[in-house]
């Protein structure tokens, strides 16, 4: 059985990894006239990081700020997946084009390093 | 008694197919895996680099691809520290991203087709497969005027971008 389970983790692909499905979500209308949604999944295996950011951004990369996600920063802790849910009003649904999820860290390292932030952008279709 | 054991032998085979589904989804995604998080070496009293020349450990990152040509990297080496000691004089920040190792030897093509703009350096993932990117970091303080000592920590951007 354990073994089964490491088998399941590994041919996954979610070693250790930040990852975000689908590449290109799509917008529905929700149960809110005039306000669309589109729903992702966030998966976290990096164990540095706890707390993931959401954002969603124009062509030119301009946050859209009238788009609502539950919370804009949110803990997914360690190996573990969030169902996000993005609601997006019908006036910015076509000025729309990505939805990202960025990683934010919390700790102090005690030496001289790098940090590495990961941002997995997904395209509305 | 001999029939009935016959009876379920031959049964058996059809009654363990009913049960043996494995169901599986493989969905385009991109992940981003941190291989090794980079140090800074500190070779001069002025300088800090990841450079394994230098004393440091270059920053290593993991891009699994599942579907090729859906997503570009874009990596940006550190032009600013997050954190420092109160610093007095300007900082020259240097580095540059490479491929590291490729799960395809075809992959070799996100080193030619790159493209590099300040910090940035953008790579298409265009090969389905895993790909490392190696990141170097250099920053050297005023002329030659030894940095504070402290905690230093800069940030290495790694972003995957549906296209």
């Amino acid at each position: 059985m354990r073994f089964l389970f490491l088998l399941a983790v590994i041919v996954s692909g979610y070693a250790s990894s930040h990852s975000l499905t689908p590449t290109y979500p799509s917008l529905e209308l929700s149960y809110v006239p005039g306000v669309y949604k589109a729903d992702l999944e966030l998966f976290n295996a990096r164990k540095d990081i706890s707390y993931y950011e959401v954002g969603v951004f124009d062509a030119e990369w301009n946050a859209i700020t009238a788009a609502i996600t539950p919370k804009k920063i949110m803990k997914v802790p360690h190996s573990t997946s969030k169902k996000i849910t993005v609601y997006i009003p019908a006036a910015s649904k076509d000025r729309a084009v990505y939805i990202c999820t960025k990683s934010k860290t919390l700790f102090t390292p005690v030496t001289q390093v790098t940090v590495i932030l990961s941002k997995i952008c997904s395209k509305l279709k | 008694m001999k029939k009935l054991i016959l009876a379920t032998a031959l049964l058996a085979p059809f009654a363990l197919a009913e049960h043996a589904e494995i169901i599986g989804n493989v969905e385009s995604k991109c992940s981003i895996t941190t291989d090794t998080q980079g140090v800074y070496g500190n070779p001069l009293a002025s300088k800090l680099s990841t450079l394994p020349a230098d004393g440091g450990v270059l920053p290593i990152l993991r891009y699994d691809i599942i579907t090729a040509g859906s997503y570009k990297a874009v990596i940006g080496y550190p032009n600013a520290f997050a954190s420092s000691p109160d610093l007095s004089d300007t900082v020259t920040w240097t580095g540059s991203t490479i491929v590291g190792e490729v799960s395809d030897a075809s992959m070799s093509a996100f080193e030619t087709n790159k493209v590099e703009y300040n910090n940035i350096t953008e790579f298409p993932l265009s090969i389905a497969g895993t790909a490392w990117f190696n990141v170097a970091s250099e920053a050297n303080y005023g002329y030659l005027t030894a940095l504070p000592a402290g905690q230093y920590v800069a940030t290495v951007t790694a972003d995957c971008v549906a296209i």
